[in-house]
């Protein structure tokens, strides 16, 4: 055996964790070859490294097994299939679906979601004021969280808790935050929902987040997870992860609105604008 | 023993257990199988964080399916389970539009402070194809005939891939002087 033949052998996507392992035919060679045998420890390595990104680290572990527990103790939603079972099932869905129906029309609207802790719920000039208890929030309704923030649930679920002071309107799949400070942390269950701010939309991906709305810009940091974000009126667009800020100004918009005009021949003068430059925030700003 | 050395495959007692949906038999299946199943996760949706959030609801979804445990191959019915799970989600995902049409990396952002020696996010730069089969062979360290009947590829098309996947991390940890 060669040293070209033990290469061969690893590049025909073999492995082996040490010496020990290899096909016996390679043993005594590796055994005597300075080269071969750090040919095996760089391919061990790279495992390594591979590996690494796969583990599961020991405090997420723990989350995923108390969120599951959770999940495991509420009410369970799918069953095995029973064409009985189905049928009444079926029934339900139809019975729940008028009361829906009558509810909605002979009592208003169904609530988008239920909030609970320390601030206001404005609804039709009328302010209530939040407590530990949930309060269902309807289409239009306006949340001012105070310091310390609540939580909100779409379908009775806990999806997100809110620490810092902001306003907000909650939609059906989304939440559109209008003004203030607010440390947001997303339980995976709200993977997929939206964050609307002034100049930008996010999409959720399992995170916690840190957001300024301001009147001319909104600020966004991620702490943890990863988002999805993009500039309002169809702009740029891309991923934020663990440990990136952005910030996202009206003049920037302003600016690509005007550089889109000018690259569809509606301006005169300069051929092509400078792609707007998204600033960049110095520090993340944690919500008092 | 409820497990038997070495092995993932578990007596029938523990599996009657795990079919009559005991929390504390199903809190130690998720112990011993958790991070196997967020490999796999890791492997097919080459995303962390999508992977914790797949490896919470595959473990919701084995609980619901417990009570029709067949005995013998609980380790293979949960890396079924969890292998359905993943590429359903990678279906859904091709079917939900994407909007994103420009790398974060290309704009100015504030990035938090590497620590020296972390390895870049090789999971992204390695395509669905390669990595599959890559981080089945050396992360679950499968053989390359239990990978192509996962796959439904041939096992000399497997190492050509793996042997692709693995120049590539090469050539990356050789550009970060890892």
């Amino acid at each position: 055996m060669t040293c070209e033949n033990f290469s061969e052998w690893l590049n025909e996507g073999n492995f082996a964790a040490g010496v020990d392992e290899l096909p016996e035919h390679f043993v005594e060679h590796v055994k005597s070859c300075s080269i071969c045998q750090q040919a095996l420890s760089v391919q061990n390595f790279e495992i390594a490294k591979l590996k690494k990104q796969a583990t599961l680290r020991p405090e997420v572990k723990k989350r995923i097994l108390l969120e599951v527990k959770k999940q495991i103790a509420a009410p369970q939603s799918e069953k095995r299939f029973s064409f009985a079972a189905f049928l009444s099932g079926f029934a339900l869905v139809i019975l729940l679906c008028s009361l829906a129906a009558i509810s909605f029309w002979g009592h208003g609207p169904k609530p988008v979601a239920y909030v609970s802790g320390n601030g206001k719920l404005l609804r039709n000039a009328t302010a209530i004021e939040l407590s530990p208890q949930q309060q269902a929030v309807l289409p239009g309704d306006r949340l001012h969280f105070a310091d310390g923030g609540g939580k909100l649930a779409w379908d009775n679920k806990d999806q997100l808790q809110i620490e810092g002071g902001a306003e907000f309107i909650v939609n059906e799949n989304s939440l559109s935050m209008l003004n203030g400070d607010a440390r947001i942390a997303f339980k995976p269950s709200a993977r997929g929902y939206n964050v609307v701010m002034n100049f930008s939309s996010l999409v959720i991906v399992g995170t916690v987040l840190q957001l300024q709305a301001r009147p001319d810009s909104d600020f966004i940091y991620v702490e943890d997870g990863k988002i999805q974000w993009q500039q309002k009126d169809g702009g740029k667009t891309g991923f934020l992860a663990k440990g990136q800020g952005l910030t996202i100004s009206a003049r920037q918009i302003a600016e690509m609105t005007q550089s889109h005009s000018e690259e569809s021949g509606q301006s005169t003068g300069s051929e092509s604008s400078p792609e707007p430059v998204l600033d960049v925030a110095s520090d993340p700003v944690l919500p008092d | 023993m409820s497990r038997s050395a070495g092995s993932q495959s578990y007596d029938e007692a523990f599996v009657e257990r795990l079919r009559q949906q005991d929390v504390a038999a199903f809190e130690k299946l998720f112990d011993e199988m958790a991070d196997l199943v967020f490999a796999r996760c890791v492997a097919i949706l080459g995303d962390q964080t999508a992977a914790e959030d797949a490896t919470q609801e595959i473990f919701l979804k084995a609980y619901r399916f417990l009570p029709g445990l067949k005995p013998g191959g609980v380790k293979s019915w949960l890396m079924t389970i969890a292998r359905n799970h993943c590429f359903d989600e990678i279906r859904r995902k091709k079917r939900r539009p994407s909007c994103v049409n420009r790398p974060v990396e290309e704009l100015k952002i504030r990035t938090a402070e590497k620590d020296a020696g972390e390895s870049p996010d090789f999971m992204s730069l390695l395509p669905d194809e390669i990595r599959i089969p890559l981080m089945f062979k050396v992360v679950e360290e499968l053989n390359y005939k239990e990978i192509s009947q996962i796959l439904d590829k041939t096992e000399g098309s497997l190492r050509n891939l793996v042997c692709k996947g693995m120049k590539i991390l090469r050539k990356e940890l050789d550009a970060n002087d890892l």
